[in-house]
């Protein structure tokens, strides 16, 4: 179904590419005129992606805005892109926060301004691709062309240990996805084993599972490949590294949209083609997304550097979101879908508070700082507001997600949701903290008493993150009511055939719960 | 008398080559030394003539000299991979050749020579014509090797190949001589007939002859354990030399090779199926794993190269349709990204010593935007990773052996794929990030070379986003 009658996915995906292209023929002398192109590409960009929320049609769970084109005939793959109630958010996120991302590097990003607005460019042609892909060739091939764009964003514009920490970040995530690269090949086989179709479409093999039996090695390939790009514990080694490392917008677009890649991963493939082998594991997952959120927010509290404490607590938050998705609640799903917006728009936001102290001070320490309330009130309100957010405090982004991760947990699994509770404590620890620390008491350190507050290019890209944190801390039916029918449809195939049981409390089928909010 | 211009017929684009071949060969004699580039001229009209010519004939179907050669739709899709690939590197060689005072005729003769011993070996269909083939192109081998004669290294080279590739063919013909007295012919489809109604000692016996004709093969493929020769010669050869060694020699032999097996040994499929998965995995990760300490540009190709190899021979394990089809699809990429690849190794080398360190590449992407970008993509191509032809490829061939439920080989081939990626991307870590160096070495600075490096980087790109139709005409080249 394509209600505009106009292949919109493709035009939204590749105006990116094709700025990047035309950037190439710029002299790279012309850096600010380099840089108002690429932000202009990418508002222009984020304007005709609104259309996608205004014409989408809440009430189905097929897919919208489809296009179609054969692509390599002799093995059926094809060019298959839409949207539903689960992607489109995650569509508009990316559109959303890559123009905002680009524009706070204009000051930060002084050497290669050229490559690395090309490089930007791209990576948000290899994020979208992502997500509208429902081919799981196309998919699996967007997948890893965004490697190229943020290995060479760490590796050029980094900071000291870039290349140990790019190369991680590339090796590690590469060596997770070729598993998958197997096990798709293996999917495309089996199914046609058991169908008799040999198909890359991803909506027709969500539709027709496998047995259980087939399911249990392509979950596992799957979910290792989705546990490395999310991170799960123990799988998260390589995200601290790549954070502290990467410039300011490749943090931003790290946190807020490449981790997102493995959480839709979930949703797209694991639970829906191996729901067997989802209820099996489902509990294992809790328990780790659990010790990720308890050891995210532990390691979070010693962090010297506040870059690396956000880096942490991004692994806590979306221990949450792993926890609402496996949860297996409609309510919990929702949460987790929402959490992954929320995660974007305050982790980001806190890359990018800190990447604004940082261009000033150069040093990320909170020991360096201490009583920015009196110095730059601006800067420490929004700081605070993604604090909070980042708490989860009522009112904010975070409260919604969290909460409904919560209850989704003890609709399904009642004694990990109360532990899980506790988990909300923690993080007000380490943030408020770290909040005190650097803005409050007194100030101690000279250095930072010429510190200028937010500049009117800052104000730009922070205040629209500001509205977002309070649109959805107050009216989340906004996002909620487009995603619900997507995610009744996603429960409806996970619950679809129960045929292993592991204990009789994990197969019973869930109800459906519809929690009326805001 | 036994012969017929029908018979000549099938073998037309092989004798154009060595009619050009024999007209360089004259005509050297009266070219005055500053000329001598014209022979590369001839030598490139040559090959397009016969490319012209075997494209045209593609879909012709022959068989000649009483079954001893072929020409199908696979002995010609190799062939017009060899011949591109030797039109590529004698562009290549231009400047290079100049630099070292080696423009002569004879090596654009001898080129074509071998060049003309591996298309009769692309096509033949007996074991005799498939020694003998590969005899003839060993010889031209062995002599460019050590072209560069007034250095040591390129002599040793040759000198070391030389010895060991004897060494290979004496197994390759003590194999050929058990089959003839087994089965009283050398015909691959006498060969097939005998065994599909042999007893188990004559298939016992088959399978040694075949472990021994795979000494030979497995040396010119570079397959482990007979790759040893590989990184030293690809070293030790002017560049251009290595970069067409690397390619194709390679492309006949793993048609040669899927001849011999698929047609020959089918009664006995699943023995060779088994040494072949085991020689696939360890020629995989031999290669990547020594590439990984490897300093200079030249060498690393050599591993890597012999790690494709083993990619190579994936597909061929597979032994299905989709599996020998992946095969020749990627030995047309294989073309783009590896020519691509030593063809910058040959920009950066110098006149004065190998001059390949991967170390000279430092900054090359900024020196040289259009180079550094090219090498990034074709890195990324031999990595495996889209949207290049490499990844299409690797995909292909993988998903040959899962077809065949040979799973672990698939993961030890992408898991391969990821060690790979290591070392590859060194070299963009080295072009990109490890800042400018204070006296950027000297560079070859070629038009022709660059142009090739441009062309391949495009044709990575896009083969890789548009591979359907290639796919198709790979897949549909095996007939037999």
């Amino acid at each position: 179904m394509n209600q505009l009658h106009f292949p919109i996915l493709s035009l939204i995906t590749f105006l990116p590419l094709a700025g990047a292209v035309l950037i190439a023929f710029i002299n790279e002398k012309n850096e600010n005129f380099i840089r108002y192109f690429t932000f202009g590409i990418l508002v222009i960009d984020f304007i005709i992606s609104l259309p996608l929320f205004f014409a989408f049609d809440p009430s189905t769970y097929h897919m919208q805005f489809v296009e179609r084109v054969p692509w390599i005939k002799s093995l059926g793959f094809q060019y298959y892109v839409g949207v539903d109630g689960i992607s489109l958010f995650l569509v508009l996120l990316t559109t959303f926060l890559t123009p905002i991302a680009q524009l706070s590097t204009w000051k930060a990003v002084n050497k290669k301004v050229k490559l690395f607005n090309i490089v930007i460019l791209f990576m948000q042609t290899g994020m979208l691709g992502v997500f509208i892909s429902l081919d799981m060739f196309l998919f699996y091939v967007f997948w890893e062309v965004q490697l190229i764009p943020m290995y060479l964003m760490i590796g050029i514009w980094g900071g000291p240990n870039r290349v140990f920490a790019t190369m991680k970040f590339f090796l590690y995530t590469f060596a997770g996805s070729v598993l998958m690269m197997v096990a798709i090949m293996a999917l495309y086989f089996l199914n046609h084993h058991y169908t008799g179709v040999y198909t890359s479409d991803m909506v027709k093999l969500m539709s027709t599972p496998l047995p259980a039996h087939i399911q249990l090695w392509l979950f596992l390939a799957f979910f290792v490949a989705f546990a490395i790009k999310v991170p799960m514990w123990p799988f998260h080694t390589w995200l601290p590294w790549a954070h502290v490392e990467a410039p300011t917008a490749g943090s931003v677009l790290l946190a807020g949209i490449l981790l997102k890649m493995g959480t839709y991963g979930f949703l797209r493939f694991n639970l829906p083609m191996f729901p067997d082998m989802t209820h099996a594991f489902a509990v294992l997952v809790i328990v780790l997304a659990i010790i990720g959120i308890f050891y995210g927010a532990f390691v979070a509290m010693v962090q010297p550097d506040i870059k690396k404490l956000v880096a942490y607590s991004s692994v806590s938050h979306l221990g949450y979101s792993m926890l609402g998705m496996f949860a297996l609640t409609q309510v919990g799903m929702e949460g987790s879908i929402l959490q992954m917006l929320n995660h974007g728009i305050s982790t980001g936001a806190l890359f990018l508070a800190v990447g604004i102290v940082y261009e000033r001070r150069h040093t990320r320490l909170i020991s360096e700082y201490g009583g920015l309330a009196s110095l730059v009130p601006v800067f420490a309100t929004f700081f605070m507001i993604f604090t909070l957010s980042s708490i989860a405090v009522p009112g904010t982004n975070g409260f919604v997600g969290e909460f409904m991760i919560l209850l989704g947990a003890f609709l399904s699994h009642p004694v990990y949701g109360i532990i899980v509770a506790f988990g909300g404590l923690f993080s007000a620890v380490y943030m408020l903290t770290m909040y005190k620390r650097v803005v409050f008491l007194k100030v101690t350190n000279p250095k930072n008493l010429d510190l200028e507050d937010m500049s009117k290019r800052e104000w730009i890209y922070m205040v629209p993150l500001v509205l977002f944190v309070f649109w959805i801390g107050l009216y989340p039916n906004t996002f909620l009511s487009k995603m619900r029918v997507s995610v009744e449809h996603l429960l409806k195939q996970t619950n679809r055939t129960v045929q292993v049981s592991m204990t009789s409390k994990q197969i019973q089928p869930v109800k459906t719960v519809v929690v009326k909010k805001g | 008398m036994l012969y017929s211009m029908k018979d000549l017929v099938a073998i037309v684009p092989e004798l154009i080559v060595a009619a050009f071949a024999f007209a360089i060969l004259l005509i050297d004699l009266w070219l005055p030394k500053r000329m001598k580039g014209f022979n590369g001229i001839l030598a490139l009209l040559g090959v397009l003539v016969a490319v012209g010519v075997t494209i045209a004939m593609y879909n012709f179907n022959a068989t000649a000299f009483h079954g001893m050669v072929v020409m199908d739709r696979a002995s010609n899709f190799a062939n017009i991979v060899i011949l591109l690939v030797t039109f590529v590197v004698i562009i290549m060689g231009f400047d290079f050749l100049n630099r070292e005072n080696i423009n002569i005729g004879e090596y654009y003769e001898i080129m074509l020579f071998s060049v003309v011993a591996m298309m009769v070996l692309a096509s033949s269909y007996n074991l005799i014509t498939i020694f003998i083939a590969i005899e003839t192109l060993s010889i031209g081998m062995y002599i460019l090797t050590g072209f560069l004669k007034n250095k040591n290294e390129s002599v040793e080279g040759a000198m070391k190949y030389f010895i060991l590739g004897s060494f290979a063919s004496s197994f390759l013909v003590l194999g050929i001589g058990l089959l003839y007295g087994l089965f009283g012919s050398a015909d691959l489809n006498v060969i097939k007939s005998g065994l599909s109604g042999a007893d188990s000692l004559h298939k016992w016996v088959t399978i040694l002859s075949f472990l021994l004709i795979f000494v030979g093969f497995g040396f010119k493929i570079a397959a482990f354990p007979f790759h040893s020769w590989t990184p030293d010669v690809y070293a030790a050869a002017p560049t251009p030399v290595s970069a067409f060694m690397s390619i194709a020699p390679k492309v006949a032999g793993f048609l040669v090779l899927m001849r011999f097996l698929v047609v020959g040994m089918a009664p006995i499929q699943v023995e060779w199926s088994k040494v072949l998965w085991i020689i696939a995995a360890l020629t995989m990760t031999f290669g990547n794993t020594v590439a990984l300490w490897q300093k200079d540009l030249k060498r690393l190709l050599g591993y890597s190269s012999i790690a494709h190899a083993g990619y190579m021979l994936v597909g061929i394990t597979a032994a299905n349709a989709l599996g020998y089809g992946a095969v020749m699809f990627y030995l047309f990429g294989y073309l783009f990204m590896n020519l691509g690849a030593f063809a910058v190794a040959e920009f950066i080398s110098t006149k004065e010593d190998r001059g390949t360190e991967i170390e000279n590449l430092r900054g090359m992407g900024y020196r040289y935007p259009l180079i550094g970008l090219a090498m990034l993509m074709f890195m990324f191509c031999l990595a495996g990773v889209p949207p290049t032809v490499g990844f299409i490829g690797k995909y292909y061939l993988f998903s040959a052996a899962v077809k065949s439920h040979l799973y672990w080989l698939a993961v030890i081939g992408v898991i391969n794929s990821a060690i790979s990626a290591y070392f590859y991307l060194n070299i963009v870590v080295t072009m990109y990030m490890k800042g400018e160096p204070e006296n950027p070495p000297a560079v070859l600075n070629s038009l022709p070379l660059k142009i090739v490096v441009l062309v391949g980087a495009l044709g990575v790109a896009y083969i890789g986003v548009f591979p359907g139709s290639l796919l198709d005409v790979a897949l549909k080249s095996i007939t037999f």
